[in-house]
């Protein structure tokens, strides 16, 4: 079982208008299960999610996975996103645009931490894409990007799954379609998984616990600890 | 008019082709490895000196070749501490040299190396590195298995027009080079001195070997260039 333990924060300049941008978490995510983080676009719950990847150097506060420490500002611990085993999937797939399907697949499988590594092959079949292994990216629909985005997240054995809004710039059919694979994953796949989302329906139908974040001048609080 | 069964290029032309070649290969490979990390700082830093730094590399765009290779005579000169300091380290001269002429090359080539590297590296979406350092890839695993093949267009014009223009190359050479056969004697000087003893038949295969060469290193650059598909 993985466990998150999180007290983070993070401040910078959003705009002239709006002066500081402020972004806290604390919560205790313990998987697997769906982890849902609702709020109204623009409260930062992407930036939450990148400072749990490692992507945002000037987070502060502590960050735990189960007894590894990923975050201590003050103690100026900062693990990289390639020391983190995190996946992230984008609202924008983000595929690789030089690589075909199956070598964006090959990519990510090949710098997997081969200790608990998941079968290239399961994920393919579960998600569908032995059809357009050979296929070129930009050929692919959204919500087939959007597939194998999360099957490249999949393959790299992830301690734990991010999700940024990966059904957002879906149509409707290819969000219905998608849904219950992403119901199905942590169980399946025996994953910690953070959902992020404005939508509050899709948040419901996914998640298994939800932290609600109030937008108050900018300053996001969320005080489930 | 040609008469006679005796060959129009002579041995030291040949020679001249080699060494023009050889130059012009080494420069490319120098430029791209000096040019590749300096254009990658460029492309993202938000240093006020960048704009600085661009404006040196320009340069040589638009500065006679003569001034330059003036200010390498005297730079070379023995009497200057890096010419004292590299007689020296290595017991030869840097001017009327190989290596002379080599570095003449490559600042003068410079910004046809530096310009299309960071035009490719700007245009390079950052996000994907995100995505690739999430998946375990490394900077160096992230340069040479993403960068590198996403821009790779850029990287073949860079090369293309380095090799080009320094076989193009004529006022640096002349003024730092001298014309030395084997050493610094490349294939502009060689046309000249052709053109200045009256020999036009020996005089117009060089030219239009040249002509020719920088006519399909261009074409090559236009026909390798993967579409725009890659711009996402």
């Amino acid at each position: 079982m993985t466990c998150l333990t999180i007290d983070i924060a993070l401040s910078r300049p959003a705009s002239k208008r709006r002066g500081m941008f402020h972004s806290k978490l604390c919560a205790r995510f313990a998987g697997p299960g769906i982890y849902g983080i609702s709020g109204p676009s623009g409260s930062g719950k992407t930036t939450l999610l990148r400072c749990l990847a490692g992507l945002e150097p000037s987070a502060t506060g502590t960050l735990w996975r189960d007894d590894e420490c990923w975050l201590d500002s003050s103690r100026g611990i900062h693990l990289p996103p390639q020391q983190r085993q995190v996946g992230l999937v984008f609202q924008d797939a983000r595929l690789f645009p030089h690589l075909n399907v199956g070598d964006n697949l090959r990519f990510s499988h090949r710098r997997a931490h081969s200790e608990h590594s998941l079968a290239l092959d399961e994920v393919i079949d579960w998600l569908g894409l032995r059809p357009l292994l050979a296929s070129p990216v930009q050929q692919l629909s959204g919500g087939e990007q959007q597939r194998v985005a999360i099957a490249r997240a999949l393959v790299n054995a992830p301690r734990v799954l991010l999700m940024d809004e990966p059904l957002t710039a879906l149509d409707s059919a290819s969000r219905k379609a998608l849904l219950p694979k992403i119901r199905e994953l942590p169980g399946r796949f025996n994953m910690l998984m953070v959902y992020v989302s404005h939508d509050e329906e899709q948040i419901a139908a996914l998640c298994d616990h939800v932290v609600d974040l109030i937008n108050t001048n900018g300053a996001l609080r969320d005080e489930s600890c | 008019m040609i008469t006679t069964g005796a060959p129009i290029l002579s041995a030291g032309d040949w020679q001249a082709v080699w060494l023009t070649l050889y130059l012009a290969g080494a420069t490319t490979l120098l430029l791209i490895l000096f040019s590749t990390p300096l254009a990658w700082w460029l492309s993202r830093t938000p240093s006020r000196w960048k704009n600085v730094i661009e404006a040196i590399v320009a340069v040589p765009l638009i500065l006679p070749p003569t001034v330059l290779g003036f200010y390498l005579l005297v730079l070379f000169s023995p009497d200057h501490f890096v010419g004292y300091w590299w007689l020296e380290f290595s017991g030869n001269t840097l001017a009327f040299s190989f290596t002379g002429i080599l570095i003449g090359s490559i600042i003068y080539s410079l910004p046809f190396a530096v310009q299309p590297l960071l035009n490719g590296f700007e245009q390079f979406n950052r996000q994907y590195l995100e995505v690739a350092s999430t998946l375990g890839a490394k900077p160096a695993d992230q340069f040479f298995h993403l960068v590198l093949p996403v821009t790779r267009s850029s990287f073949l014009t860079a090369a293309g027009l380095s090799f080009a223009h320094t076989i193009g190359e004529f006022g640096v050479v002349l003024m730092i080079g001298g014309n030395i056969p084997g050493e610094t004697r490349v294939l502009s000087i060689a046309l000249f001195d052709h053109v200045e003893v009256m020999n036009y038949g020996a005089a117009h295969w060089l030219a239009a070997g040249m002509l020719l060469t920088s006519f399909v290193v261009l074409l090559l650059i236009s026909t390798l260039r993967p579409g725009r598909e890659y711009r996402v």
